[in-house]
């Protein structure tokens, strides 16, 4: 789709980092490092989210990064940079998830035995991640960061796509719906639905953050 | 907490609102009907206080940790790694499309010059041809050897004698 002359001058006036993609786009090699800095945590923070591994999230976020270098050539702002970045992002992390699935149909049958007592549903490991036995406790930092991960983790690929982000990008559900290519009522039953899912699964720990 | 034995659809949609009610999606009208709403019901309320208190433990999400230094080098010597490979492969093409083009005007030259050659050896390997032309003069020759006046074989010419052969006049 081409994008208007007025709309690149718009968000040329309005996003600084449109403004520093741009000066990518003339070879400024400090431009680039600069966007590098101010996005990379961010990248890496949702693909290890996506992909549930922290080293394949750092690779896969230096291919975003490498795939932004490659269009710069080509790029023409038709919308913030975040929404343009995550849009990269988002379809590294299909492509990512896709080979992974692939992996994984072969090494499913072999790990099914060795599975033990683990529940299958990934609710009820939820429930029982947290010393399930033990009385009602106040949990710690990195037990509720535990706990949440999980639950982000029982989500479709979908809802926890669009769940980071508009909790840590604070993107609109018209950005959202840009990034990921869907429209904006999907976006908005998506994350009713993760919302709902988010709540089933740490309902147990909704009371000021105990072990039930 | 919400009616567990309402409708699904009615629970969708009350989540929905109350989604778009958080995320601060809803236009000036929607959100004080849902503020409204609010006041007077119970469940409606408790239903957005338990979405919005799991949405809330997401800050507990661990953040990447990263070393900004080393990630920016290693992602710029990847990027360089890949230009430079790029700017080889360019080369290399270059090189393969200028070799292509000197290959193609050698083939030219080369097959222009056997054209002519064969067209010179089409002229040249039909003797026979220049025979043909000149038959009506070869079948008298010994006729005209016998003449010893060049004048008298001009008039004779002229006159159309030697058939095949154009007068000067025409």
């Amino acid at each position: 789709m081409s994008i208007s002359e007025s709309t690149a001058r718009r968000y040329e006036l309005q996003d600084p980092d449109v403004r520093l993609m741009l000066l990518v786009r003339d070879d400024d090699a400090s431009a680039f490092e600069e966007l590098m800095l101010r996005y990379q945590r961010r990248v890496v923070t949702v693909l290890e989210h996506l992909v549930s591994k922290r080293d394949l999230a750092e690779d896969l976020a230096q291919d975003v990064f490498m795939r932004v270098y490659r269009s710069r050539k080509t790029y023409v702002p038709g919308s913030r940079f975040s929404t343009w970045l995550f849009t990269i992002v988002n379809n590294v992390a299909s492509n990512a998830r896709r080979s992974l699935a692939r992996r994984k149909e072969v090494q499913v049958t072999n790990s099914a035995d060795q599975s033990g007592s683990q529940p299958a549903d990934p609710l009820e490991r939820i429930a029982t991640a947290a010393s399930g036995l033990m009385p009602t406790r106040q949990l710690d930092k990195s037990e509720m960061g535990s706990i949440v991960r999980q639950a982000v983790q029982s989500l479709n690929e979908r809802q926890r796509m669009a769940v980071l982000l508009a909790k840590f990008e604070e993107m609109s559900y018209n950005d959202i719906a840009e990034t990921m290519g869907m429209s904006v009522q999907a976006i908005k039953s998506l994350l009713s639905r993760a919302r709902a899912n988010l709540k089933d699964a740490l309902q147990p720990y909704l009371q000021e953050g105990t072990v039930p | 907490m919400t009616d567990p034995t309402a409708h699904p659809d009615e629970t969708t949609e009350v989540d929905e609102l109350l989604a778009a009610y958080l995320d601060n999606e809803l236009s000036e009208t929607e959100r004080s009907l849902v503020e409204t709403r609010l006041a007077e019901d119970d469940s409606f309320r408790n239903r957005l206080d338990e979405l919005d208190r799991a949405w809330d433990m997401l800050e507990a999400l661990p953040k990447a940790d990263l070393d900004d230094e080393k990630f920016v080098r290693t992602t710029v010597e990847m990027i360089t790694v890949a230009a430079s490979q790029e700017i080889q492969q360019y080369k290399q093409q270059q090189k393969r499309s200028a070799f292509a083009r000197q290959a193609g005007i050698a083939l030219a030259i080369v097959a222009l010059i056997g054209i002519g050659y064969m067209l010179t050896q089409y002229r040249l390997s039909r003797p026979d041809r220049i025979l043909v032309e000149y038959l009506p003069v070869i079948e008298r020759v010994d006729e005209f050897e016998r003449v010893d006046n060049i004048e008298f074989l001009e008039a004779l010419r002229k006159e159309g004698l030697f058939t095949g052969e154009a007068s000067d006049e025409s």
